[in-house]
């Protein structure tokens, strides 16, 4: 459980950064199609954060969810 | 005229607000180092995270961002990809950090190495770093501050008065309530400056072109080169990754972030800020906007200064009423000022324990170490805004140099936190291999294939950090502590 824990965070961790620069950032440099108004390169970033913020929370109440101590 | 009195009386207000919310913040804990120091080690999640995220919203994200997109374009988005990076560094090390700090009382990066590596020396000069790359960081958001007053008062408010106005606020709470008081501001901060950059940001493109897509299709239209990398200065990609790798990783090591860690009241919460903490680089999109709606505006003639760019949209191209001026500027105060407390606290404690402490300090009772603390938070501030009023051009540069030392820290304490095999001479030799090699890359020879140097002086001090473990076989008695 705990390493299964640990590699798959820190899969999630390494394709979060690896989208936002070489060579991830590479596909997605365009400026068409326009998302919500943003050029895609611009959307891409918002989207990573996004992503970044899902993979953590669902880690967080894995590993830390209801266990009010460590 | 009277415009700038409304805009003065309005920031004025607003200083008074902080002040008294800070000094109000004097709790139970004050009297303590640890109290003054870390809060007590009991600061919860909703502190935390706005103590953490001040960091990010200085007065250099908040000039510097528009200034970035305006100039360059999309190389302006490696500020949201380090900042969303950040709290990797914080979920992996955060804590770690704060269970050692528990335990042995750690309340610095000094205290840990020097106890870690049994040698007070490394403990100092990992201070004597923390203290010499803090003081011009502290001195941007100073002089930050009186450039903020003197602009948005048409120079009713001169910039040594401005500078002088923000220090004495942020001393004054600093000095009373320490880490508490700056929970209690940089929360009431952090909320005026999210405001502020969003209604700018949405306002701003609504007034010029008529919303954010209308915006941005223009600028596809006359200045496509802006909207992808390289950008309009054509910035590579090597440097481009390497510089985000760098600032979210190494950027952990500044005292000011790391020595937080401690504070937190348990491991779960530093978790539960990391988690969240990818949104506090949501709040800098709106000031990207900023930034891409000065490009066709100031197409026939580029403003001197790129950093300028957010105050002449708002002072003279938008037509704002100096209701709205006086908020922004307090925005923009809040965010020079919060980033400002977070160093000056930082800063005069790292001197104290790390530095006075192990050599003229020795012995002192706490009650000394506490005073000694606070005064020099006074002085390293004063010191700060001499520099700022000075204005030497070199202030970037010392940044630069400061930065480039700090993250060499980076092996040292993962040897401290994770790796107990590591030894002194090691990390020693390692940080001093990376950092004369840093400077030189910096000064002299210019970095190889155009990427950060900071990440191929890492390389370096990785790679003689091995080199001694495997070829230089430990002494005895230099034998790191283990766990």
């Amino acid at each position: 459980m705990t390493k299964t824990f640990h590699l798959l965070t820190g899969l999630h961790f390494a394709v979060c950064s690896l989208a936002m620069i070489w060579p991830g950032a590479l596909i997605a440099n365009r400026i068409e199609p326009m998302v919500l108004g943003l050029p895609f390169l611009f959307f891409w970033y918002i989207l990573w954060m996004l992503i970044l913020f899902a993979g953590m929370w669902i880690a967080f109440v894995v590993r830390h969810g209801g266990d009010r101590h460590e | 005229m009277n415009d700038a009195f409304i805009v003065v009386g309005i920031t004025l207000a607003y200083l008074g607000v902080v002040l008294w919310v800070g000094i109000r913040a004097r709790g139970q804990h004050s009297s303590s180092l640890e109290g003054y120091v870390a809060g007590g080690r009991h600061v919860g999640v909703i502190i935390l995270f706005f103590i953490l995220g001040a960091e990010i919203f200085s007065a250099f994200a908040f000039l510097g961002t528009p200034g970035w997109a305006y100039e360059r374009g999309a190389p302006a988005l490696y500020i949201l990809a380090y900042l969303a990076l950040v709290p990797i560094s914080i979920w992996v090390l955060g804590p770690r950090v704060a269970k050692l700090g528990r335990e042995r009382g750690y309340l610095t990066q000094g205290d840990m190495i020097a106890h870690h590596y049994r040698s007070k020396p490394l403990g100092m000069i990992a201070g004597i770093i923390g203290v010499a790359a803090m003081v011009p960081y502290l001195t941007i958001q100073i002089a930050g501050a009186g450039m903020l007053f003197q602009a948005a008062t048409d120079g009713l408010v001169p910039l040594w008065l401005g500078a002088l106005l923000a220090f004495i606020v942020v001393a004054a709470y600093v000095f009373t309530s320490g880490l508490k008081g700056i929970g209690w501001t940089n929360l009431l901060q952090g909320i005026m400056m999210i405001v502020i950059a969003w209604h700018l940001g949405i306002s701003l493109s609504e007034r010029l072109y008529g919303g954010v897509g209308e915006m941005f299709s223009q600028i596809q239209e006359s200045a496509p080169e802006y909207l992808t990398l390289p950008g309009a200065t054509n910035m590579g990609w090597g440097y481009f990754s390497t510089a985000i790798l760098v600032s979210a990783f190494g950027g952990a090591m500044w005292p000011h972030l790391f020595m937080k860690f401690y504070s937190a009241d348990s491991g779960r919460t530093l978790r539960k800020v990391s988690v969240f903490y990818p949104l506090y680089a949501y709040l800098l999109v709106p000031l990207l906007f900023i930034g891409f709606a000065g490009i066709i505006v100031f197409a026939e003639e580029p403003l001197a200064r790129p950093d300028t760019v957010l105050l002449k949209l708002v002072l003279d191209v938008a037509d704002y009423s100096p209701w709205v001026i006086g908020v922004m500027l307090s925005g923009a105060l809040a965010a020079a000022m919060s980033t400002g407390a977070n160093l000056a606290h930082t800063a005069g404690i790292v001197l104290v324990r790390d530095v006075l402490g192990p050599t003229v300090m020795r012995g002192a009772s706490e009650k000394t170490v506490v005073s000694a603390t606070r005064w020099s938070v006074v002085g390293l501030s004063l010191v700060a805004y001499a520099c700022a009023l000075a204005n030497p051009s070199s202030l970037v540069m010392m940044l630069l140099v400061a930065y480039g030392l700090i993250v060499q820290l980076l092996p040292m304490v993962m040897g401290a936190v994770f790796l107990p095999t590591l030894r002194r001479l090691s990390v020693l030799a390692g940080a001093m291999a990376g950092s004369v090699a840093y400077l030189l890359m910096e000064f002299v020879w210019s970095s190889p294939l155009g990427w950060h140097s900071g990440l191929w002086t890492m390389l370096l001090n990785v790679l003689v950090v091995t080199a001694c473990q495997r070829f230089i076989q430990p002494a005895a008695d230099t034998t790191s502590l283990a766990n």
